[in-house]
């Protein structure tokens, strides 16, 4: 046990990826109202809601942003009524290492599975914080469970969720896939930090931007100037991407 | 002047919303005409001896009573004898009898659940917002448009107008005759009253028929669905139909559930009332009448005693008793089929949508690309489908299908305002035996229906309520939300009082002393349309907007007299 924790904490502290800095960027750094209505609020508001908390008291950085999930997956553990399920968790340990829903709503399905006359409610929360659950849980109840507890845990689960929701969704956008790997990821971290201290400009490409974003913030560095290579070339056609729009540039600029 | 000093002065003048002098005739107005008309239905049930408690007694004789008045006004109207004197002594006459030999009942029914209080503090919020909704000047653009213009020509001419030529009113008007009541005494939101009142007496009677089919729970939050959602306010608050029309629908299968209860020949001939007066509110309410004959299983003939009379005008008067449409089978003066076909393709016409599920959201959530929205809490309306499991959820399900048929021929969420009620109860049934979930949704729902809640997450430009206005100056109220108020000005400071105007679209005729003659809703107005002199048809003045096209009038000598808002009146020369 001691070693599967070990392992989740040094996985929390891995470079972020390009989806938990949109998170940051668009969800935990704002103020809730405007998180609360930003497009992809409605996957991922109420774990930056815990975020926020995390983050607040920790200051910034990848292990604060994780916490949540990691603390997810600690109670998910301990509520996890049965030993041989253990074997699962180098399964889930991703889940429960990023700055996603999953590991939440997998912990929030676990004490529903405890507490029975919570249950509905919880469940609710967990379709909530990852909607995809919706689909899932319904499935499992329709087939398994009947009618009735249709009626008793899967309705009050789907109309909490549909609380909670509604207002997110309603500002909707389908989440853009970053083509970002581990790789660029860990680079870019190693790239930025003799950064650190100097007053640079940087134009990046612009799915690398909320990645730099984080880092200005986790690191402090408020004479960091972050810019999207983009160009507007007005009447030709929108916005296009620079030559070598691939490469990250930065000058000094002091 | 201190503030206190400021809201006395304030209560005084007119000019305001909630100044005394024009809230107590408003409010008159609408009292009148709602106690009459329960007046007339409370001594009809009592002469029918039907078996209801108390609460079906008022809220069936208010809408039974609706129809006998309704009808017994349009009579008025035919014989041009409309005045506040004879609306005084007939409505008073029937108060007096109906104190006299009013209905006992010793029906006793089921206790509402526990959580009433939530339900009814929902209830009530929201009718104290729909309350100023009404009670402030009437907005809304066909009830500022035609409804209550022909309303007020009525009232002007003292019965109908029989050389106004419009589709419009060519309708029936079996609830504006309600409203011609109100408006005689109270002025135009004293018929936006009336419609609210029947708005409160649908939630009223799916509350009691909740509780005389024992599901006392689902009454009430389908009461709070249907009260809450915005649409139904909007339209409910406003001197509309769909929200009358509705209530009578719910009134006949309601009606049609107690009569396959108890058998009883009287109770065919409230049927058959309530019915007729379903297609004397509106012509989409024709489905009520063969619907509760495939219900009861019987004709019913009392039905053409309310319907009957304005199938009759049309017939004398236009020559078709289905005008303005079946011009096919009654070809007629007033509209050709060319221009009916028209009328109803651009009725029918939506566009902005590029999938199909688009539509359900705008429908419930955003409002932007039809004209108003049910409130997001409709999005879950699939669960009703669980309510198939009982003989009652099958009814309602089937009753919500047949009543929003309407929606396919005029895209609008308030055409699917008849269906609503039967939607909501199935969705309450499925939702019944789920733990804390209604009271939870009610007060949702009722959130989601506020006016600064709905920006959050409507469109900017959706038809909605956007203000409560309780204290707010009445002309700049008016001018805010109806665009073509200003042409009063321009019409009155320069237009003669009998000339006629042509315009090419819709103006807010409630408002304008003038009569306007519009090219699309008559066959002399598309003849003006297309080119033909105006002069031909008594028409002296044009009124058109800066995108409106003029080379039609090429021959003729146009001079413009003044302009307001992008619109301007023209003199022929």
């Amino acid at each position: 046990m001691v070693a599967i924790l070990a392992v989740a904490v040094w996985l929390c502290l891995r470079p972020i990826t390009a989806a938990e800095a949109v998170l940051w960027n668009d969800l935990v750094r704002p103020p809730l109202r405007t998180a609360f209505f930003a497009p992809d609020a409605w996957s991922g508001w109420i774990y930056a809601l815990v975020a926020k908390r995390t983050v607040g008291l920790l200051r910034l950085s990848e292990f604060s942003l994780r916490l949540p999930a990691l603390l997810a997956g600690i109670a998910w553990l301990a509520l996890t009524p049965k030993r041989p399920y253990y074997a699962i968790v180098p399964l889930l340990l991703g889940w429960f290492t990023t700055a996603e829903g999953y590991g939440l709503s997998l912990a929030l399905c676990a004490a529903a599975w405890r507490s029975r006359s919570a249950a509905p409610w919880l469940l609710g929360l967990a379709i909530a914080v990852t909607p995809w659950f919706a689909v899932v849980l319904l499935v499992v109840f329709a087939v398994t469970r009947g009618i009735s507890s249709l009626e008793r845990i899967g309705i009050p689960a789907l109309v909490t969720a549909f609380v909670l929701l509604i207002l997110p969704l309603s500002h909707a956008a389908m989440p853009a896939h970053s083509k970002l790997g581990s790789g660029e990821e860990f680079a870019i971290r190693n790239g930025v930090q003799p950064l650190r201290g100097r007053a640079v400009e940087i134009l990046a490409p612009p799915e690398t931007v909320p990645l730099l974003e984080f880092y200005k913030a986790r690191y402090r560095q408020r004479n960091w100037q972050i810019e999207s290579n983009l160009l507007d070339r007005g009447q030709s056609g929108g916005f296009q991407p620079l030559p070598d729009a691939e490469t990250i540039r930065y000058r000094f600029t002091k | 002047m201190n503030e206190n000093q400021a809201l006395i002065l304030a209560l005084r003048d007119r000019r305001y919303t909630h100044s005394l002098p024009r809230v107590l005739p408003i409010l008159f107005g609408a009292g009148f005409t709602v106690a009459v008309c329960l007046a007339a239905g409370l001594l009809l049930i009592r002469a029918l001896r039907v078996q209801f408690d108390r609460a079906e007694q008022v809220l069936f004789g208010f809408v039974a009573g609706a129809a006998s008045v309704s009808t017994v006004v349009c009579g008025l109207c035919a014989a041009q004898l409309v005045g506040r004197g004879i609306l005084l002594a007939v409505g008073l006459a029937l108060i007096a009898a109906a104190v006299r030999w009013r209905p006992r009942s010793g029906v006793i029914r089921k206790s509402l659940p526990k959580s009433k209080c939530i339900y009814f503090v929902v209830l009530g919020s929201l009718f104290l917002l729909y309350f100023f909704i009404a009670l402030a000047p009437e907005v809304s653009p066909d009830g500022s448009g035609y409804h209550l213009g022909n309303v007020r020509r009525i009232a002007e001419q003292g019965g109908f107008v029989w050389d106004y030529h419009s589709i419009y009113s060519a309708f029936p008007q079996g609830l504006e005759m309600l409203f011609l009541v109100a408006y005689v005494f109270g002025g135009m939101p004293a018929a936006a009253m009336v419609h609210l009142t029947f708005l409160c007496a649908l939630a009223g009677l799916l509350i009691a028929y909740g509780r005389r089919f024992e599901w006392p729970r689902a009454g009430m939050f389908a009461a709070v669905l249907v009260f809450a959602s915005p649409v139904v306010g909007l339209v409910g608050s406003s001197a509309y139909n769909d929200v009358a029309l509705a209530t009578c629908i719910y009134a006949v299968f309601y009606s049609c559930e107690v009569k396959s209860q108890e058998e009883s020949g009287r109770l065919l001939i409230l049927i058959g009332l309530l019915a007729g007066y379903c297609f004397a509110i509106k012509y989409t309410g024709w489905i009520a009448l063969p619907f509760a004959m495939w219900r009861t299983k019987r004709l019913l003939p009392s039905s053409a005693a309310i319907f009957g009379p304005w199938i009759l005008r049309n017939w004398l008067w236009i020559g078709n008793p289905a005008a303005p449409f079946l011009n096919k089978w009654f070809p007629n003066w007033l509209y050709t089929p060319d221009l009916e076909a028209s009328y109803l393709a651009d009725l029918r016409h939506i566009e902005g949508f590029r999938h199909w599920w688009e539509v359900p959201l705008d429908l419930t959530l955003y409002g932007a690309k039809l004209p108003g929205f049910l409130g997001p809490v409709f999005l879950l309306s699939p669960i009703a489908l669980l309510a198939l499991r009982y003989e009652i959820g099958r009814k309602l399900l089937l009753a919500s299908l047949i009543f929003a048929l309407p929606f396919a021929f005029n895209p609008g969420a308030r055409f699917l305002i008849p269906g609503l009620p039967f939607l909501a109860f199935a969705m309450a049934i499925a939702m019944q035996n789920s733990p804390a979930v209604l009271p939870l949704l009610a007060v949702f729902h009722g959130a989601l229906a506020l006016p600064r809640v709905m920006p959050l997450y409507c469109a900017d430009f959706a038809w909605r309520i956007r203000e409560v206005p309780v204290r707010v100056e009445v002309e700049p109220y008016i001018r805010r939300y109806v665009p073509g108020y200003p042409l009063k000005e321009l019409i009155e400071g320069n237009v003669p009082k009998q000339q006629k105007i042509f315009s090419l679209s819709t103006r807010p005729e409630a408002y304008i002393d003038h009569r306007i003659m519009v090219g699309y809703e008559s066959t002399e107005g598309m003849a003006i349309q297309r080119g033909a002199d105006p002069r031909h048809y008594g028409v002296q003045f044009l009124l058109l907007d800066d995108n409106d096209p003029k080379d039609n009038w090429r021959n003729l000598q146009l001079t413009a007299v003044d302009k307001r808002n992008g619109t301007t009146l023209y003199r022929i020369d």
